[in-house]
């Protein structure tokens, strides 16, 4: 008989890695793929929105924003449905997939935020050399003066939220099952809005009133508490949940 | 304990399984023994593959106590990855390629053979390269058997994996597990309803019925309880006063008798007499009569009674 090769791996490594190294590559995939579809669609909003409406210096880039926090929020829902039944199922326990899922989601978010300001940074280096100015028209905490770190830093912060709240949407329904999982949504999805308030309150965004101009760090320090409950709250969710059969 | 020398025991101590008011398993006892194939047979919604969720930690309990290898497996970082449990729905990857299934699926057995994983996709004529939801019925319970048996794992617990599969497909598994089972020993727990066909690999049997243990002994001496009395309807029925009849069927004056219950010195001399034929009882025919619905209304009861 003629054994087909199925890529023995070199060194077998522990499940915590396994787990990281397999998903973030899948994750690395996409990201790659959003930001090659959606490049060439900023650019031509960007000529579009010149053209059309007259406005030269307008930051069409960080418009980009709620769909990099958007569409790894989609993916990471799916995650843990296809994911946490396959990983059990390989021998592992839920504990590794919840320390690996947060990694990998705070490492996507993380990465989506910093694509996104290399892009903010690239288009304002163009708008520059165009003559034209660099407006942040719907900025949270950063506008156009703040330093580069404060934009990252925000961008960093509403991605990987988007993330890990994501996974406590996808976790709700794999314990709690259709129904509950939608009830449960203000709570499971609620991590990322309440970040919008906290980081749009000190710039006079988002549904809470405007806080009067201060530093904005306390800002990102309640919002990185908010990630780490959040992460905490999926955690607990996840490490109880009952598997059910994959096809009832 | 040496992983895949010996396999790991399983014990059940009252366990109970509910899905809402559905009782999938009624305060289980039962003792699995290590390095041992355990049948694991009983109709369609008897608990199988409830029983199989509770040792592969798919799920916990309602109540009772499930050990594997000694410990509880629930979220147990030593336990998990020795047990492996394949479901005749899959769990995989439907849209990655099985390269990549079979890639997340070893990482964390410890004993994983990708040497034999190849073999066996040889033997099933499997391509690395198709997805699990491009595989007909029979390919994908293939890929099953692929994982299952090339994670080498202490406690392998096969559930109505070859369902789909052709007859030779069937056989070339049952060959297969047995070959490797004798070159690297563990407990194999194997859910199937062919029987017949799994009949020669099982050393113990465990019978499921409406969630309680109707009967776990060894095979051997669970197919000699089973005698079929053929004769003389009155001398049938004289022969048989007493025992524990399973079945009977009637051909005008000739009935057949299947009582259940090991043979007593002189037993064989009266039936001879009596113008009798004692015959052995296949194992399916056993399992039939032993779940017929009208038998086991009164069952249950006994059942907690016979099982170890």
């Amino acid at each position: 008989m003629t054994a087909t090769a199925t890529a023995a791996p070199a060194g077998r490594t522990g499940p915590l890695r396994h787990t990281v190294t397999r998903l973030a590559a899948a994750n690395l995939t996409l990201l790659v793929w959003f930001w090659v579809c959606s490049v060439p669609v900023v650019v031509v909003a960007s000529v579009l929105v010149d053209r059309l409406l007259g406005v030269d210096d307008a930051s069409v880039v960080l418009y980009a924003r709620h769909a990099a926090i958007w569409f790894p929020f989609s993916q990471a829902i799916a995650l843990v449905a296809l994911y946490l039944r396959l990983h059990v199922a390989a021998g592992m326990t839920r504990r590794t997939f919840a320390r690996a899922t947060v990694l990998v989601g705070v490492g996507t978010g993380a990465a989506y935020g910093v694509v996104l300001t290399v892009l903010a940074v690239v288009e304002r280096g163009i708008h520059t050399a165009l003559g034209r100015g660099w407006r942040v028209t719907d900025g949270f905490l950063a506008d156009e003066s703040s330093p580069l770190g404060l934009l990252l830093a925000e961008l960093v912060v509403c991605c990987v939220v988007g993330n890990v709240s994501a996974l406590l949407v996808g976790a709700a329904y794999q314990r709690w099952g259709g129904l509950r999982g939608t009830l449960a949504l203000p709570l499971t999805v609620g991590p990322v809005f309440l970040v919008f308030a906290l980081l749009g309150a000190s710039g006079g965004w988002g549904p809470l009133p405007a806080a009067a101009p201060g530093p904005p760090w306390p800002a990102l320090g309640w919002s990185a508490l908010v990630v780490a409950l959040t992460a905490a709250a999926y955690t607990a969710v996840v490490r109880r949940t009952q598997l059910r059969p994959p096809h009832p | 304990m040496t992983a895949t020398t010996t396999g790991w025991g399983v014990e059940l101590h009252g366990v109970t399984q509910r899905y809402g008011d559905v009782v999938a398993l009624d305060d289980v006892a039962l003792t699995v023994r290590p390095g041992t194939i355990t049948g694991l047979l009983g109709r369609n919604g008897s608990g199988k593959s409830t029983l199989g969720s509770l040792l592969a930690a798919f799920r916990r309990p309602t109540a009772g106590r499930v050990l594997v290898d000694g410990e509880d497996p629930w979220e147990n970082e030593r336990v998990a990855p020795g047990v492996c449990f394949v479901r005749e729905s899959g769990d995989v990857l439907d849209d990655y390629s099985l390269k990549d299934n079979v890639a997340y699926l070893s990482g964390a057995r410890p004993h994983f053979s990708h040497e034999l994983a190849g073999e066996l996709l040889e033997l099933f004529e499997l391509d690395l390269k198709r997805k699990p939801s491009k595989l007909s019925r029979g390919k994908k319970s293939a890929f099953g058997i692929v994982v299952g048996l090339a994670s080498r794992a202490p406690l392998t617990i096969l559930d109505e994996v070859h369902l789909g599969l052709d007859a030779p497909s069937r056989y070339a598994f049952y060959d297969a597990l047995l070959a490797d089972y004798a070159e690297h020993p563990r407990t194999v727990v194997l859910s199937s309803h062919l029987i017949d066909e799994v009949e020669r690999l099982l050393e113990d049997v465990v019978v499921l019925d409406r969630g309680r243990v109707l009967i776990a002994q060894d095979a051997e001496s669970l197919r000699a309880e089973g005698v079929s009395v053929t004769g003389p309807t009155a001398a049938v029925a004289d022969f048989v006063a007493g025992r524990d009849v399973l079945a009977t069927q009637r051909l005008g004056g000739t009935t057949q008798t299947t009582v259940r219950g090991a043979l007593v010195e002189g037993d064989a001399r009266r039936a001879r007499e009596a113008g009798l034929e004692l015959g052995p009882v296949p194992l399916q025919d056993l399992f039939v009569h032993l779940t017929d619905p009208v038998r086991t209304g009164g069952a249950a009861a006994h059942a907690q009674g016979v099982d170890r």
